[in-house]
């Protein structure tokens, strides 16, 4: 059995959890997967949280780190994978999106959220990391630059330039 | 609020969703497989105890027969010599 101070970390924070996974992964199956790993991971490494950052920004780091290296692990898994790494930038690989499967999703939102959610997933991590701990966690900036280990300046930076990608790509056709 | 920031506002009006109520379980499922019971351990520890025990034992009932051949071959020979 998990101890009781296990069980409080796991009530207040899977909701956030579970929902940033979904939004990374983009469906059920691998969002559990991934908080299942962010608990046992958190479970493993407890003793070793010193309390620099808050606990929230901790799990927060976690569940970012492992939502990428499963989307690494998909990447790698993929067809020709191994030709795309040895000869380019696999932050720059285009990736197939399958449909994204959310159960908060509003019906007249759907068709919205599905093209955003697919230019999103053609950006690099980093800028990927930022909009999402802003669009969907709400966080602010010194937040965001302490979950992903960097200045505020640099995460400004990362969602202009992301803002400017969308901008672009969500542009009506003329 | 500008037209790029509207654009993610989307986002942030899905509803968020509760884990699955029985992902816990699952967790707390591999967190035992994960875990050494502690019985198991003290057999282990107990087992590999007896095992030392009785090499020491085995090593010095060799070293006493290697002893006593010696004895036998060294009073063998002495007598040799007195014979000599």
């Amino acid at each position: 059995m998990a101890d009781k101070s296990f069980r409080e970390i796991y009530d207040r924070h899977s909701k956030m959890v579970y929902n940033l996974c979904l939004f990374y992964l983009q469906n059920i199956p691998d969002a559990e997967e991934a908080t299942q790993d962010v608990f046992m991971k958190v479970h493993e490494k407890k003793e070793s949280f010193t309390g620099r950052s808050s606990l929230k920004t901790w799990i927060y780091r976690i569940t970012v780190n492992q939502c990428l290296d499963m989307l690494k692990a998909k990447k790698r898994k993929k067809r020709f994978g191994f030709l795309v790494s040895l000869f380019g930038n696999e932050d720059e690989t285009p990736v197939d999106i399958p449909d994204f499967e959310h159960p908060g999703i509003k019906v007249e939102d759907k068709e919205a959220v599905l093209l955003i959610m697919k230019q999103l997933y053609q950006l690099p991590e980093q800028q990927k990391t930022a909009v999402l701990l802003r669009a969907v966690e709400g966080l602010g900036q010194e937040e965001i630059a302490s979950i992903m280990h960097i200045s505020v300046k640099a995460v400004e930076s990362l969602l202009s330039r992301a803002r400017a990608t969308l901008k672009i790509k969500l542009k009506p056709k003329e | 609020m500008n037209e790029k920031e509207e654009s993610w506002e989307i986002l942030s009006r899905i509803e968020r969703v509760e884990a699955p109520f029985y992902l816990f379980g699952k967790i707390e499922n591999r967190l035992a497989k994960t875990r050494v019971s502690p019985y198991l351990a003290l057999t282990a520890a107990a087992a590999l105890l007896l095992i030392c025990f009785l090499d020491v034992i085995a090593i010095n009932a060799k070293k006493d027969q290697k002893s006593t051949v010696y004895e036998s071959m060294r009073i063998d020979n002495s007598n040799q010599l007195y014979h000599e």
